[in-house]
This record gives C-alpha cells, sequence and structure tokens, in this order.
C-alpha cells in the first residue's frame, strides 16, 4: 500500500468517526433535555456551575486517553499520575510564584517522564500497552504512598483560588477544557501528528510502510496523555485544596468509559476526540441528574450502568 | 464532501453543548437560596445523606441505621430526604455534597471522605446557612454544624492496649489494616504503634492490608501465617471474624486479637470461648450515624445541642456477649444496632 492509499484509508475511516460522535452529542442532547423538562432543580443555575466543574477534569483525562486510544494504545497510568499530580501540588509546592511555577515545571516533566517510559516500554518490548500502563499506574501509585499515605499538604491558594474562579455558571476547569479540546480537535484533524496517530493506531504495518515513525507517534502519544493527566490532577487538587493519595483511581476506568461512549475503540486508529468530551459530560451528567432526582443511591448504579450500556449500543449499531 | 457536513453537524452539536445549554441554565430563574444567618423557619425539612461507602457491612449499616431513624424519628419534621452515594471516591464525595446544597437541603450529614475534600464546600454551604453535620470521618476544618466522631487513633490505642496487656507485653503481634492511603487505616495503625512501641518486647511485624474485605483478609492471614506461624497476636482493622475462620480452618491455637463487633464474631466468640478463643471489642458502632442524625435535628430546630461530639471508643467484654449477640440473625450484622430484626433480616439474609 502506498502512503496516498493508507491516507485515503484514513479518511474514510475519519467520516465513521464524526458519525460517532454525532451520535453521542445527540444522545447527550437527549438525556438532558429529558432531565431538564422532569426535575426542575436540575435547571438551576447553581447546578448547571456544579455539574460544569465536576464534568471537567474527567472530561480532561478522557481527552488523554482518547489520544492514546486513536493511536491504537490504552493507557492505565492515568489515574496515578493524576493521584501524583495532587500529591505534589499540596507538598512540594511554594506558595511564592517561583514556587509554584517549579511546582508546575515538576509535575509536567515527572508527568512525560511516566508517558516516556510507558511508550518506550511499549515501543521496545511489544507487550501490550494495557500490561506495560497497568504496570506503571503500580509503580507511580506505589510511589505516591509511600511518599504520602494519607490525605494532606495544600494547594498555594494563590494557585487553586485562579484554576476554581467561577463566574455566573462558567469557571476557569470549564475554560480550560474547551481550549484544550480545541486545540487537539485542530491537531488530531488537521495536523501530520494527528494523521499519523490514526494511521497507527488503524494499521501499524501500512503505516510503517507509509514512513511513519511508530516510535516516536507512540512517545508523543501517551507523554501527552499523562501531561493531559496531570492537567486534571491539578484542577482537582485545587478544587479539593489539597493532595489524596488515591483521588485518581475512579479516572482510570471512567476516562476509558468516557472516551469509548465518545467514538474511540480499543482497535485504534478510530473517533473524533472531541466525543470524548460528549461522553465525559454524559458520565457527569447522568451522575448529577440521579443526584437531583432524589433517586436512591443504590438504583442510581443500575441506572447509570444502564444508560451507559445504552450509549454504547447506540454507537456500535453506527459502526455496523 | 459527507466529511464536511458532518463536521458542520459536530460543530453544531458541540456549540449546543457547551454554550447554548449554559446560557438556557443562565437565564433561567435563580434557585431560592436561603441567605446567611436567616433563621430556618421552616416546619418541615428537606435533609441530604451522602453514603460515604457500601463497601463493607459497617459502612452499610452505618447509612441504614440513619435512614431507619430518620423515618421513624422524625416524620412530621422532615419533608424528604435525598441520600447520594460516594463509593470512597473523593471527587464524587465533593460532587454530591454541592448536589445536595443545589437541591435545597436544609441540612447534610456528610462523611468526608478525606480531611480536607470538603472544608471549601462546606464553608460555601454554611455561608448559605445550610446546616452541616459530620460525622465519621476526621475534617481539617471547625466550620461545620456539628462534629461526629470516634477516634481511628484512639481506636487503634485501644485494641492495641488489650493485645499487649493478653500477651504480657512481649511476643510476636502480626498488623493488619484496613485500605492503604485511608485516613482511618493510618490513623489506627498510629495510634496502634503509639502502644506497641512503648513494650521493647513486643515485636510488631510489617503491616499488610486486608482491605476491608473478607476473602483479601482471609489471604492476608494465611500467608502471615505460613512465613510467621509464631504469631502470638493479632492488631488487625481488617475483618477479625474472617481470622477466626483461618484459625479454625486450620485447627490452630487461638491468640488474643481485638473484635470490631460483627455479629460473626459474637457467635465464635461464644462457641470457641472454651477452646480458648480470647478478644474484647473495641468497637467504633454504626450507630454513630444515629447520634449524629438526633444533634443534627436538634440544631435544625433550635434545641440545645453540642457542637463537638467525639464519641468513646466502645469496648465489650465477654461479660457483654449476651446483650450483644443476635443468636438467629445473619453473621454480618454490626452491634449493638437500633434496627428492627426484619430489616437486619432484609438487609444482610
Amino acid at each position: 500500500m502506498t502512503s496516498n492509499s493508507a491516507i485515503s484509508g484514513l479518511n474514510l475511516k475519519k467520516i465513521n468517526s464524526y458519525s460517532s460522535v454525532i451520535y453521542t452529542y445527540i444522545f447527550l442532547i437527549v438525556v438532558f433535555i429529558i432531565f431538564y423538562i422532569f426535575f426542575p432543580v436540575y435547571r438551576s443555575p447553581a447546578n448547571i456551575s456544579n455539574l460544569l466543574i465536576q464534568i471537567a477534569p474527567l472530561a480532561i483525562v478522557a481527552l488523554s486517553q482518547a489520544v492514546v486510544l486513536v493511536g491504537g494504545g490504552v493507557d492505565l497510568s492515568v489515574g496515578a499520575v493524576i493521584s501524583l499530580t495532587t500529591i505534589i501540588a499540596a507538598n512540594l509546592m511554594g506558595t511564592s510564584a517561583t514556587g509554584i511555577i517549579l511546582g508546575l515545571v515538576l509535575i509536567f516533566s515527572i508527568a512525560s517522564l511516566v508517558g516516556f517510559i510507558n511508550a518506550v516500554i511499549c515501543n521496545e518490548t511489544h507487550i501490550p500497552p494495557l500490561i506495560v500502563t497497568l504496570a506503571m499506574s503500580y509503580v507511580v501509585q506505589g510511589i505516591v504512598l509511600w511518599y504520602r499515605a494519607t490525605p494532606g499538604g495544600s494547594v498555594p491558594r494563590s494557585l487553586s483560588n485562579i484554576i476554581i474562579y467561577r463566574f455566573n455558571v462558567l469557571s476557569i476547569p470549564i475554560i480550560i477544557v474547551v481550549i484544550i479540546y480545541i486545540v487537539f480537535a485542530f491537531i488530531m484533524s488537521r495536523s501530520v501528528f494527528g494523521l499519523h496517530t490514526y494511521a497507527v493506531g488503524g494499521n501499524e504495518l501500512y503505516a510503517r510502510m507509509a514512513g511513519v515513525n511508530i516510535k516516536k507517534i507512540r512517545i508523543g502519544n501517551y507523554i501527552i496523555s499523562t501531561v493531559l493527566a496531570s492537567v486534571a490532577g491539578i484542577v482537582l487538587a485545587s478544587r479539593i485544596g489539597s493532595g489524596a493519595p488515591l483521588i485518581g483511581s475512579p479516572y482510570t476506568l471512567d476516562s476509558l468509559t468516557a472516551a469509548i461512549i465518545g467514538g474511540m475503540t480499543f482497535a485504534g486508529g478510530e473517533g473524533f476526540v472531541i466525543g470524548a468530551l460528549g461522553g465525559a459530560a454524559i458520565i457527569g451528567m447522568i451522575n448529577n441528574a440521579l443526584n437531583m432526582s432524589g433517586v436512591d443511591p443504590f438504583y442510581q448504579y443500575i441506572f447509570s450502568g444502564g444508560l451507559l450500556i445504552l450509549a454504547m449500543i447506540i454507537n456500535s449499531f453506527r459502526r455496523r | 464532501m459527507e466529511s464536511k457536513i458532518k463536521l458542520i453537524l459536530i460543530s453544531t452539536l458541540v456549540l449546543i453543548f457547551v454554550a447554548v445549554i449554559p446560557a438556557m441554565y443562565g437565564c433561567a430563574p435563580a434557585a431560592e437560596e436561603p441567605a446567611a444567618e436567616e433563621p430556618v423557619v421552616e416546619e418541615k425539612f428537606t435533609v441530604g445523606y451522602d453514603i460515604y461507602w457500601v463497601g463493607n457491612a459497617w459502612s452499610l449499616q452505618l447509612a441504614e441505621e440513619f435512614k431507619y431513624a430518620i423515618q421513624e424519628g422524625y416524620p412530621d419534621v422532615v419533608e424528604e430526604v435525598f441520600y447520594t452515594s460516594s463509593d470512597g471516591d473523593v471527587s464524587r464525595n465533593l460532587a454530591n455534597f454541592e448536589d445536595l446544597v443545589a437541591k435545597g437541603c436544609d441540612i447534610i450529614f456528610i462523611t468526608p471522605i478525606t480531611p480536607d475534600n470538603l472544608v471549601k464546600s462546606i464553608n460555601d454551604a454554611m455561608d448559605k446557612g445550610i446546616k452541616v453535620v459530620v460525622f465519621g470521618s476526621a475534617i481539617e476544618s471547625d466550620n461545620y454544624t456539628a462534629f461526629v466522631n470516634i477516634s481511628d487513633y484512639e481506636w487503634g490505642v485501644k485494641s492495641a492496649e488489650y493485645i499487649a496487656e493478653a500477651i504480657d507485653g512481649k511476643g510476636k503481634v502480626a498488623m493488619i489494616n484496613g485500605i492503604a492511603g485511608t485516613g482511618a487505616a493510618v490513623d489506627t495503625y498510629e495510634g496502634a504503634m503509639s502502644v506497641f512501641e512503648q513494650y521493647p518486647d513486643i515485636n510488631t511485624l510489617p503491616e499488610v492490608y486486608g482491605d476491608w474485605d473478607s476473602s483479601k483478609t482471609k489471604i492476608v492471614m494465611q500467608d502471615l501465617l505460613a512465613a510467621h506461624p509464631d504469631i502470638d497476636g493479632i492488631w488487625t482493622f481488617s475483618e477479625p471474624g474472617s481470622i477466626i475462620e483461618v484459625y479454625i480452618e486450620n485447627n490452630l491455637p487461638f491468640v488474643p486479637i481485638p473484635f470490631h463487633g460483627e455479629n460473626r464474631e459474637m457467635k465464635l466468640w461464644k462457641q470457641y470461648k472454651d477452646k480458648g478463643l480470647e478478644s474484647q471489642v473495641v468497637g467504633k458502632p454504626s450507630t454513630m450515624s444515629v447520634d449524629a442524625l438526633h444533634i443534627g435535628m436538634a440544631a435544625l430546630m433550635g434545641e440545645p445541642y453540642e457542637k463537638e461530639n467525639m464519641l468513646p471508643v466502645a469496648i465489650y467484654t465477654y461479660d457483654d456477649i449476651d446483650d450483644l449477640i443476635l443468636p438467629d440473625l445473619p453473621d454480618r450484622i454490626r452491634v449493638p444496632t437500633y434496627l428492627p430484626e426484619d430489616k437486619l433480616r432484609e438487609l444482610f439474609e
């Protein structure tokens, strides 16, 4: 296969990817309209403000997972990286501007290193990414618990005040989410890096034959993933004002679910990253709406799981 | 061409989500929010309760004790109770609290999963005049309506004191904790070690984790016995009943171990007392949520109440067993309990 035919194959997959995003957002809007009509409290500005800020960290991690999934991988270390970030933010950042900047540099450096190691092991050993990143999550989680076994520390107030600043129903985390998604929608659909990521995820052999530097692309994907996870960690740490060694754990599977609902697949090479935002919003919206509706929490799990399955079934019909 | 059309459609849908929906919310009439310092004037109240975890029988019963007590004790003053579930998730704990505030609750009963994660949100809720009762876990703040807890550190001290005394201040003690990284696990361990460190002839084994899970605790105990067959005492913050079962299954002589107040432990104690099973119940009763309820409702109704309520660790010896044991009821029930027999059967059978 030539480079051109590989690329035209990608275009067909892209069209398919767009469809999945459309289904995701239609589902999201339908769910929203139902909740909007039936639960008056759901409509309050206070609730929408809560809802948007609650969705933000998951939306960011879902994007990181989406990028890796498109490239044919998966990243189970994101949860541990989030926990690590909150611990560093709460314990190693000084209160001065210099301390905060150095702390952020440290966080992004460590996150990049984790992503780099993930990618190098995947590149050089051909061990499945699921295993590599799971093992890495244990290593990082172990370091976090060794350094600080209990929640605590304090995120510099000047940083957290900026990160969680709200104006009306909007807040800084939502702006961060919108900017990051716009940037990555552009990168993944318009740049050579994005196109090559689709190529690697779609068919590694053809991508190699087409001259794509697979190792480089994979390193980029995993570094993006862990750095975005650390951004989510900073938002979370600012929300709670401290570090927590286990705070990231639920985000590993939630981010994967959000990305899959949003149209990404384990097979790779498919999906439009904007879909991950819809996936994260569906998860967050369902949780929030069920709380607002007063549904017994035990039934909430069933209802929430059922709706997520429905979302994925709709997506699977689209793929046929 | 098809690609472009779909791209335009996606952009429209995303725009609807990120712009139009917030705008709709923004235009919606603002929910009535109670002003700070305003006296509560409603005759009936809306109550919020976050179930912080349902991972084991203790945390489940903590919530169920509350549900039953509020239903039976306050039917005339409570309009509605909203329950949320955090499932041990720090972020969800915070999100649920914010949801309960947005829902318009007059009082919220909450167990913080970490000492810090709710501080800012509780401050905001208190500013809005919402009563907040923090119970079952520590918090790094004193801005709440009332606080109800049993010190985990003190639990660690009392349980270790029992073991140290039972083994005459010398011997090898296994240390089995709950879940790594949780505040309760760290505090209890520190409390226990503060006691054991005073006994130079007590050798504590490295801490291991049973995760408050019956099967995991059994596996951990089996591994410990394989590596250290000469254990003289077991300090455990995780499933002592499962540990005793390992001893019974392997026909091993019992060693002193603190119980937590599970009905299974009481049954085993009664059955194997004559065969050398020695213990003491060092309890953190799941009825603590009922104490929190009464204190919170007193605050809500303008009655006198204590803001700080550090309840004592409950200690029971074998002399109390007939008051505690529920011989015909399921094993996993925590005793003592206020729940009626039919409710206990419904929950645990």
